[in-house]
């Protein structure tokens, strides 16, 4: 708890400027909100409308100002005003889609987190073997396949050849199975190698070597012993991994017709809508945040040992 | 502590996700066609649903529309007439109309539409609106505050005003309401909509016009074009890029499309052509020589049969001239003569001094810089056939690709030669293309072609509204080379062949489901 206290401070600091970082960003970026916005919405440029439309939003406030304003609403109303695309509220259109990619993140991430630890260990543990070569096979494919590519072919493969999964939608446990799979398959190649090195850098410890002269079963020092300590950058990883799957998966949610939240995001930035870029960056920054608080929480149950030295620092 | 907290986290988790699976899963159910006699049309769009004037063109409607010709006819209104200053336009309105909730379309239902635009609407006639009168049932006034020619055309346009009922706005028949519900007066209407995902239609069965066949209509939103070609391969949906005005069905895949024997690919075109705009302000293409060499050396007819396969069609008009305001460009258009193009540039004092095929003058490279913004149909085998055509004119071109708000404050700033784009072809708008590239006034393309003599014809057109008028800045546009007209970006549609009655309809912004039928 009071580890947490202790964090608190430099996460609200990183979530503001990230936000203001955003807002800046996009404020300097080429390109005008109002006149993509209403070319967009008239399918022709209309001046008029244009100006309007720059004088209703307060488009026309200096960057400091607008900020200022925007971030002051989000605090004292916790209202992050509307999309300048849509014109509904940032915060609904957030809600509308966030299920929907808090499902794919959670689902991707526990297949990775399963098929890479696996893959790591079988890995570490038949070192230099075929085994070993075959799980490093199909890592490097796992890193170097393009998503949408893979996701093409998993599309001929299930849904036309085969015809046992729909190739787009949202709703069943069926149309989950493909996201997860191109998602997780590259997440899981990366979980897989981080896996084997610990795995092996943390065989090669004395600590193991004692274990194993005391005589404990092979299968207790792989699992006990080493598996527990190689766990800790397996962790770190999946944690940064979530971050960045509850931020939207754009290219999946594209190929598969998934109602995330990373496609409307590209598209707003693509309009420069700054209220939603803005608003989703902050709000997937303090997921982020707080994720990273939640790993090393995780830390402490993992390994005691971390625990123990953050109170001696105290 | 931190074990319950982590417990927790994994719960709440848990709910969640069973919680989406569990609500999506039945509607998902709900969608599927019970009976074999139920005629269901499942279509793939590349947008959400309110994003698309297209599929909304079956659940909503006009007082007036245009046809293929970009003539403006009856619709919600029957006739009309204007008064001599052309600030009073009556509108006879068609009877027997109401909304799908019931609420009759009648005068008060326009004017109320009237004047609901005047407060919340944006663009075009909005700030013209003065006021409105209802004379009887079926007659209303509209007012404005000075003259609009452009008044109908406007009231044709989805984009611009398409007729929503009083009550689907918050609080109902408030002229400055919050338009809350989907209710229009077309043969469909709204029954489920899901953002980004699905909209389901259902017939509206006291529709004034000719009943649709159709029971429903099933929109599924999938935004990648690939997937939308591979669901209708598998069955999953019936009928792709009939909801975009855009070229949305990828022209690479359209051969593999023709040869499935359960597929049926349709074209038409609506003169929407794709064309590379000159910065006629700055560097070489000041000189109208060096802009006609261009489009002397562009073989159209190969890059349509070597790029496309033979889909899309050559274009040498810098727009349709199958439109009325443009009919005079019919047998102008330019011809394919790569030695007249070398003679113009060796006029201009463009000559390969140092026989490295690229030519000079001054001391100075025959370079050009050519923007793409992300986005634009086929932008990149364009740009490569464009590279090597010109090259045989001893011109270098430099492709450069950005993303879209970039490109078009680059294009603003004049830091280009050439620039991809598309002709406007709006068949109610003929003046929006001239004034938004071609005045001197425009704001978006202060590079493009500008002079004295062109405002005068194109404010005289616009003040006329006649075709005669169009007609001749459309030749004054051709003759001064102002772009390099490409092909005719023919709209593709491909559907299941027991998709049976598809009709192209009027305007490119129209998917026309009312004469679809099923046949297993």
């Amino acid at each position: 708890m009071e580890y947490l206290l202790k964090r608190m401070p430099s996460a609200v600091a990183t979530v503001l400027v990230a936000s203001f970082l955003s807002f800046c960003l996009l404020y300097f970026a080429p390109g005008d909100a109002a006149y993509i916005i209403i070319t967009q919405k008239l399918d022709e440029p209309d001046y008029e409308a244009i100006e309007h439309f720059i004088l209703k939003n307060r488009l026309d406030l200096p960057v400091l100002e607008g900020y200022i304003l925007w971030l002051s609403m989000v605090f004292l109303h916790f209202d992050f005003g509307n999309s300048l695309r849509t014109g509904e509220e940032v915060l609904q259109e957030f809600l509308v889609r966030f299920p929907a990619t808090l499902t794919l993140a959670l689902s991707a991430l526990l297949f990775a987190v399963f098929l890479g630890i696996t893959l790591g260990m079988l890995s570490a543990l038949k070192s230099g073997t075929f085994w070993d070569s075959i799980a490093r096979a199909v890592t490097s494919a796992g890193i170097s396949i393009p998503e949408f590519w893979l996701g093409m072919l998993l599309i001929l493969l299930f849904s036309l050849k085969l015809g046992i999964l729909p190739s787009f939608g949202y709703g069943s446990v069926e149309h989950l199975i493909m996201p997860t799979l191109v998602l997780g398959f590259h997440l899981s190649s990366r979980i897989a190698r981080v896996t084997r090195e610990s795995m092996l850098d943390v065989m090669e410890k004395n600590y193991i070597l004692a274990a194993r002269a005391r005589g404990y079963t092979e299968r207790r020092v792989i699992f006990i012993h080493a598996f527990r300590n190689a766990l800790i950058p397996v962790a770190t990883l999946a944690g940064m991994d979530l971050g960045h799957l509850l931020g939207g998966a754009v290219i999946v949610e594209s190929i598969f017709a998934w109602p995330g939240v990373g496609k409307f995001m590209v598209d707003s930035l693509f309009a420069r809508d700054f209220p939603v870029v803005s608003g989703f960056i902050m709000i997937f920054t303090f997921f982020f945040v707080s994720i990273n608080l939640l790993v090393d929480l995780l830390y402490m149950r993992i390994n005691p040992k971390i625990r123990v030295t953050w109170h001696a620092r105290e | 502590m931190t074990r319950v907290f982590l417990l927790v986290l994994l719960l709440a988790g848990m709910l969640v996700f069973a919680g989406c699976m569990d609500s999506g899963s039945k509607s998902a159910r709900e969608a599927v066609p019970e009976q074999q006699v139920e005629q269901v049309l499942v279509v793939g769009g590349a947008d959400d649903f309110l994003e698309s004037e297209e599929i909304k063109a079956n659940v909503f409607e006009m007082l007036v529309r245009v046809d293929e010709k970009g003539e403006v006819v009856p619709f919600l209104a029957e006739s009309w007439n204007v008064s001599e200053d052309g600030t009073v336009y009556t509108f006879h309105l068609r009877r027997n109309v109401s909304f799908h909730d019931g609420t009759p379309w009648d005068a008060e239902a326009a004017k109320w539409f009237w004047m609901w635009k005047k407060n919340t609407g944006t663009g075009g006639f909005v700030r013209y609106i003065k006021d409105a009168e209802v004379l009887d049932r079926y007659t209303v006034r509209f007012y404005l505050t000075e003259p609009y020619p452009s008044l109908l055309r406007d009231l044709a346009s989805q984009f611009k005003a398409e007729v929503i009922s009083p009550t689907s706005v918050e609080p109902a028949w408030s002229y400055s309401g919050e338009r809350r519900k989907l209710i229009g007066t077309g043969p469909f209407m709204v029954e489920e909509y899901k953002k980004e995902q699905v909209a389901v239609l259902v017939r509206y069965d006291r529709y004034w016009g000719e009943k649709p066949k159709l029971d429903r209509i099933i929109y599924r939103y999938i935004p990648d074009e690939n997937t939308r070609v591979m669901a209708l391969k598998n069955g999953e949906v019936d009928i792709i890029g009939a909801t975009e005005h855009h070229a949305s069905i990828p022209f690479e895949r359209i051969p593999e499309l023709r040869a499935d024997p359960e597929i049926v690919v349709d074209q038409h075109s609506y003169g929407r052509i794709q064309v590379v705009e000159f910065n006629c302000q700055k560097g070489v293409f000041r000189d109208r020589r060096m802009r006609k060499a261009v489009n002397l050396a562009i073989n159209r007819e190969a890059l349509v049969e070597k790029l496309f396969k033979g889909n899309g069609i050559p274009a040498t008009t810098i727009t349709s001239p199958d439109f009325p305001f443009a009919s005079g460009l019919r047998g102008k258009g330019y011809a394919y003569d790569v030695d007249a193009a070398k003679r113009l540039l060796r006029e201009a004092g463009w000559v390969d001094t140092d026989g490295d095929g690229i030519r000079e003058k001054n001391g100075e490279e025959l370079a050009v810089r050519y923007l793409v913004p992300i986005g634009e149909a086929n932008a990149n085998p364009v740009a490569v056939y464009l590279q090597s055509e010109l090259k045989k004119i001893g011109m270098r071109v430099e492709i450069v690709t950005m993303e879209r708000g970039a490109a078009y404050e680059a294009k603003k700033r004049g830091e280009y030669d050439l620039f991809l784009h598309h002709s406007g072809n709006i068949p109610w708008a003929p003046a929006g293309l001239l004034l938004a590239k071609y005045h001197s006034s425009s704001p978006d393309w202060p590079y493009a072609y500008h002079s004295p003599e062109l405002d005068e014809l194109i404010e005289k057109a616009i003040a006329s509204g006649d075709s005669e008028d169009f007609n001749r800045v459309y030749l004054k546009l051709q003759e001064e080379h102002v772009c390099i007209p490409l092909y005719d970006i023919v709209k593709t549609v491909a559907y299941n062949k027991k998709v049976r009655g598809y009709v192209h309809a009027p305007t490119m912004y129209e998917a026309n489901f009312r004469t679809v039928y099923i046949e297993e």
